[in-house]
């Protein structure tokens, strides 16, 4: 241990003694961690969960009840968004009424269709997301907030988003909806907290979409918890539920793995080693020169201590340290840069991104980018520790240079390595389930 | 009781044979001076004396091990043995006191304890108020007197000096000689490399080589020569 401390000693003060090998390898191994963390976070940042949608989707109702063009029973994931069946159902246009909604959910409903529709403007259709639900219903409570103007209060009268608003869709103006250019009169608008950017539309029902079998939905009261036995009364029948008792305590029973079929699993997998490997690789090629070069600076002073005592070992340890110090030290300030501009950038996008959620670190994502950068530089140094540790004490210090066998001929070794590399065996398969069960997907 | 004994050593490089039949021994207490032109050995005898090459024939004996059933010659180095070069003998980014420790952290002592042992060696050589200051804020004299402390440091009994003077003015020399002599009267044994006659004056006993072989060897002080 006391060998390792002095190990860590010397390489903390070369480090700062040598300020622009240390700079140099730092920026090496510093920036991919940045990009990873920074892309990490920023993604993670400007999602929005389920649970961070919860009240803009639901408003205060317990539950939305969605239909599926299935007949017959379907597993869901436990917000309901994906759904798979096991492949024998019959898949129709299925019809649901208000009335046989009520007799399979207890408590108040109102209707809550989602579609996209065109809105005739000056210069043409623009697309927009749009909703057909009642806002002054007390259940929508939190669902968007009334920015401008009012809620619309009869068919005929909509709401549009600040992004609608900026392309011309002000309060008071009349515009076409749908292609069958419906006259709506924009009477207000709403914010969604969460999607600042988004272009979106907002009426009562039967006047927006023209689709009567996708996105149809209800917002459910029911007066106490939907449970996921009640989820699954209702999977039964070909529905699926974003129900927020189940979205703020998932279930055990409500585990769900049938988000990507296996063969997509497996590319998603080998994906994933693939660009790991690749990063460390491209940073090892990077940073493994410079290591290399120190090398060759500190020969002598790793002679001396060889002549003081020092083993193979500790001579590879030193030289290893050096990796361990450098790539610990670029991974955390990598990290923390990357953190940072994910936090600043994501609310400065936001408008572009369309999506905001609450800061968010996935700081298991975090530390494996961050060991990723302290693995490539051990690595780095790897190659340097070795030769390190073979070689000649008694010429360096008799000022004769270093001429351990192999050095050369290794060098020669790194360019065949790189091209024995096996760059061409993988390539992602083109997604499409297989085996038995069929999948769907579905958009919130 | 010798501390280093070499007996009838060779060791060759190839066809070179950079020392030949070659039998020295040091005592505890005593001051061997090595001399000889360029190439004529005297680095290889160094080397073999310290454990960091392995003799080609003979029998090399340090601190009661020999060399041919030592398997870990580091560890021998790290508990017998201590290197003086004529610079560049500390590392640089080690202040005083933690060059002195490092042969003691690398066997495995804890740091505060190496450190005090450092200190008190430091005190010997009349540096300890300079412990904490790094090499380049040391005069070449004191960088010597560092590295004299290193090599004594713990229980090692045997000095190998290759020209520790020789980067030195004359004043500084003497005192550096001085201090090795001390060292020795309290009972390490030293195997000096030099040049200088002056300096060998100092020695007990001063072997000279040559190709290789040990032509002369004078057991009387040459002080007059100091």
């Amino acid at each position: 241990m006391s060998a390792f401390l002095a190990a860590f000693r010397i390489s903390r003060r070369d480090a700062l003694r040598f300020k622009g090998r240390t700079a140099l390898i730092m920026i090496m191994i510093g920036l991919p961690v940045m990009a990873i963390t920074g892309v990490l976070t920023g993604r993670d940042t400007a999602e929005v969960s389920a649970l961070e949608g919860l009240t803009a989707r639901l408003g205060v109702a317990d539950a939305q009840i969605m239909t599926t063009n299935l007949v017959g029973p379907l597993h869901q994931s436990p917000d309901g968004d994906q759904y798979i069946t096991s492949g024998k159902n019959f898949e129709r246009d299925v019809t649901w009424t208000d009335a046989q909604i009520a007799a399979l959910v207890k408590g108040r409903l109102i209707p809550y269709n989602k579609g996209t529709a065109e809105i005739g403007m000056d210069n043409g259709y623009e697309p927009a997301d749009a909703l057909e639900i009642d806002l002054r219903d007390p259940m929508t409570t939190g669902m968007r907030t009334l920015v401008e103007g009012r809620l619309p209060a009869a068919l005929g009268e909509v709401v549009v988003s600040p992004a609608l608003r900026d392309l011309g869709m002000r309060v008071g103006r009349t515009v076409g909806a749908t292609r069958l250019n419906r006259p709506v009169k924009v009477v207000g608008v709403v914010r969604h907290e969460r999607r600042p950017g988004l272009r979106e539309i907002i009426g009562l029902r039967g006047q927006l979409l023209l689709d009567r079998f996708n996105g149809v939905s209800w917002l459910a009261d029911t007066g106490g918890v939907f449970t996921w036995a009640q989820v699954k009364t209702l999977n039964r029948q070909g529905l699926r539920v974003h129900a927020r008792a189940i979205v703020e305590n998932p279930p055990a029973a409500a585990r769900f793995d049938g988000a990507l079929p296996r063969a997509q699993r497996l590319d998603a997998v080998v994906t994933v080693v693939t660009t790991v490997a690749m990063v460390v690789l491209e940073t090892i090629l990077l940073a493994g020169p410079a290591f290399a070069v120190g090398l060759r600076r500190r020969r002598r002073e790793l002679a001396v201590i060889a002549a003081q005592g020092g083993s193979a070992r500790h001579l590879r340890a030193i030289v290893l340290t050096d990796g361990l110090v450098l790539g610990g030290l670029a991974s955390l300030v990598g990290a923390a840069l990357g953190i940072t501009v994910a936090l600043v950038a994501v609310p400065l996008l936001s408008d572009m991104l369309s999506y905001a959620g609450p800061p968010d670190i996935p700081w298991p994502k975090v530390a494996a980018a961050a060991g990723l950068g302290v693995l490539s530089g051990v690595v780095a140094a790897l190659v340097p520790a070795i030769q390190a540790a073979r070689q000649d004490t008694a010429r360096i210090l008799a000022g004769r240079g270093d001429t351990t066998p192999s050095t050369g001929r290794r060098r020669l070794w790194w360019p065949l390595l790189g091209a024995c590399w096996p760059w061409p065996v993988w390539r992602p398969r083109s997604s499409g389930a297989s085996g038995p069960r069929s999948s769907c997907w579905s958009p919130r | 009781m010798t501390v280093v004994s070499l007996q009838n050593v060779t060791r060759t490089h190839g066809e070179v044979r950079a020392l030949n039949g070659v039998s020295l021994d040091v005592a505890p207490g005593e001051l061997v001076a090595v001399m000889g032109p360029s190439g004529s050995g005297k680095s290889t005898l160094l080397n073999l004396a310290g454990g960091l090459d392995r003799p080609t024939s003979g029998t090399v004996v340090i601190d009661g091990h020999d060399l041919a059933g030592t398997a870990d010659l580091a560890a021998l180095r790290r508990g017998s043995v201590g290197y003086v070069f004529q610079d560049l003998n500390l590392i640089p980014s080690l202040t005083a006191a933690e060059n002195v420790m490092l042969p003691r952290e690398l066997d495995g002592v804890r740091t505060g304890r190496a450190r005090r042992e450092a200190l008190t060696i430091l005190a010997e050589v009349e540096l300890d108020h300079y412990a904490d200051r790094f090499p380049e804020e040391l005069s070449g004299g004191q960088r010597q007197r560092v590295a004299i402390a290193r090599a004594l440091v713990g229980e090692r009994r045997l000095l190998l000096a290759d020209e520790p003077t020789g980067a030195l003015d004359t004043a500084t020399g003497d005192e550096i000689m001085r201090l090795l002599r001390a060292r020795c009267d309290a009972g390490a044994a030293v195997l000096l490399v030099t040049h200088e006659p002056r300096y060998a004056a100092w020695a007990d006993r001063v072997v000279f080589l040559r190709d290789g072989e040990i032509v002369d060897s004078s057991a009387m002080p040459m002080e007059s020569a100091r």
